[in-house]
């Protein structure tokens, strides 16, 4: 599931195969899902943060719908803010499941296991590349995220459908890393790229057309 | 079970602020700065265009970054607005409430100008000095 690459300094690479998703999967969505059958409400990983099903689509449309009304830079911003909460205590409640040693003092492997939740979870397979000595990260989704494809189905736009998957994998990182860095949209399914790519910047500076 | 010893932060909102080059911040305090003389001026900020706050003179951040989303929710919608009715570009937003005015203005591609002033302020003033430290901070944003 991991791999490294040696240089003058550390260039980690970590991939999720389809066969380690779907077993991710099994983890993910299974074994550490826990139903509340009274409140038919599921919990995941041992923490009080009630989880449910979502189609992928309706969190895109809390982006479509939102750009309608104050365009699309502010709904962005606002869409990414959910996902960064979401990636920050996805990443804090996972930190307390990892039972592997820690690496690097473990910010690292914690880095290392989100590409496992999402795919597990269904957001999509991806893969992160993090270069120690720049600081810079990279979340390549290959078949697209959930969201990017769902957005694709309802058809091609100019702009990325995905900041709450942006949002989500900066906080991921930056609650990993202890880092503050900004991800951008590279790539997306939903404007008709190939993959779907976040990565890391220092501070975005994205200008209108 | 071995619990890795990862990185501690009390909120996700401390790391969310990203913090804008020294050099962005400095050239936009500056600009900022011209305001100061106005009459009925209270604060100023300029945003991104998503709303997060570049530079401000608020003296609690906290109510800076609420202008700033607003402000920016304000061009957004303002400029879909004139899209839909074919108006065309946005050019600034006067907001007259009870005790002041808000205006709000386009500070180039990447960023918006927000102004509060007192109710009794110099409207046409202050509306050609915000166009003109708007433009400056255009001029200064392309430099850098």
């Amino acid at each position: 599931m991991k791999s490294y690459e040696e240089g003058p300094h550390t260039k980690h690479r970590f991939t999720v195969t389809p066969k380690e998703s779907e077993s991710q999967f099994h983890l993910v969505s299974r074994e550490q899902l826990k139903h509340n059958a009274k409140q038919g409400v599921n919990y995941w990983g041992g923490s009080d943060f009630p989880t449910m099903l979502i189609w992928a689509g309706r969190i895109y449309d809390f982006l479509r719908v939102l750009e309608g009304i104050v365009g699309y830079y502010p709904a962005r911003l606002q869409s990414y803010l959910v996902g960064y909460n979401s990636g920050w205590n996805g990443a804090d409640v996972n930190s307390r499941l990892l039972t592997d040693l820690p690496a690097n003092d473990g910010n690292v492997r914690l880095l290392s296991s989100g590409n496992g939740v999402l795919s597990g979870a269904g957001w999509g397979r991806s893969e992160i590349e993090y270069d120690d000595a720049t600081g810079s990260v990279q979340w390549r989704f290959p078949e697209g995220t959930a969201i990017g494809l769902a957005a694709r189905q309802d058809g091609l736009r100019e702009r990325p459908a995905c900041p709450f998957v942006a949002g989500f994998v900066a906080g991921w990182t930056n609650r990993s890393l202890g880092t503050k860095s900004e991800f951008q949209e590279t790539e997306c399914v939903g404007k008709g790229d190939a993959h779907c790519v976040f990565e890391s910047t220092e501070y975005l500076r994205e200008k209108t057309e | 079970m071995v619990i890795p010893r990862t990185v501690r932060s009390e909120s996700p909102g401390e790391t969310f602020i990203i913090r804008p080059p020294v050099d962005l911040s400095e050239a936009l305090r500056e600009e900022l700065s011209g305001l100061r003389n106005l009459q009925g001026w209270i604060s100023a900020a300029v945003t991104r265009r998503d709303g997060l706050a570049i530079q401000h003179t608020f003296s609690k951040g906290q109510q800076a970054n609420a202008l700033c989303a607003m402000a920016a929710a304000i061009v957004g919608s303002a400029r879909a607005t004139g899209e839909e009715l074919r108006q065309g570009a946005f050019n600034y937003s006067i907001v007259q409430y009870v005790d002041g005015l808000l205006l709000v203005k386009e500070a180039g591609a990447e960023a918006i100008l927000a102004c509060l002033f007192a109710r009794n302020a110099n409207l046409g003033l202050a509306l050609l000095t915000m166009t003109q430290i708007a433009k400056r901070i255009e001029e200064r944003l392309e430099e850098l």
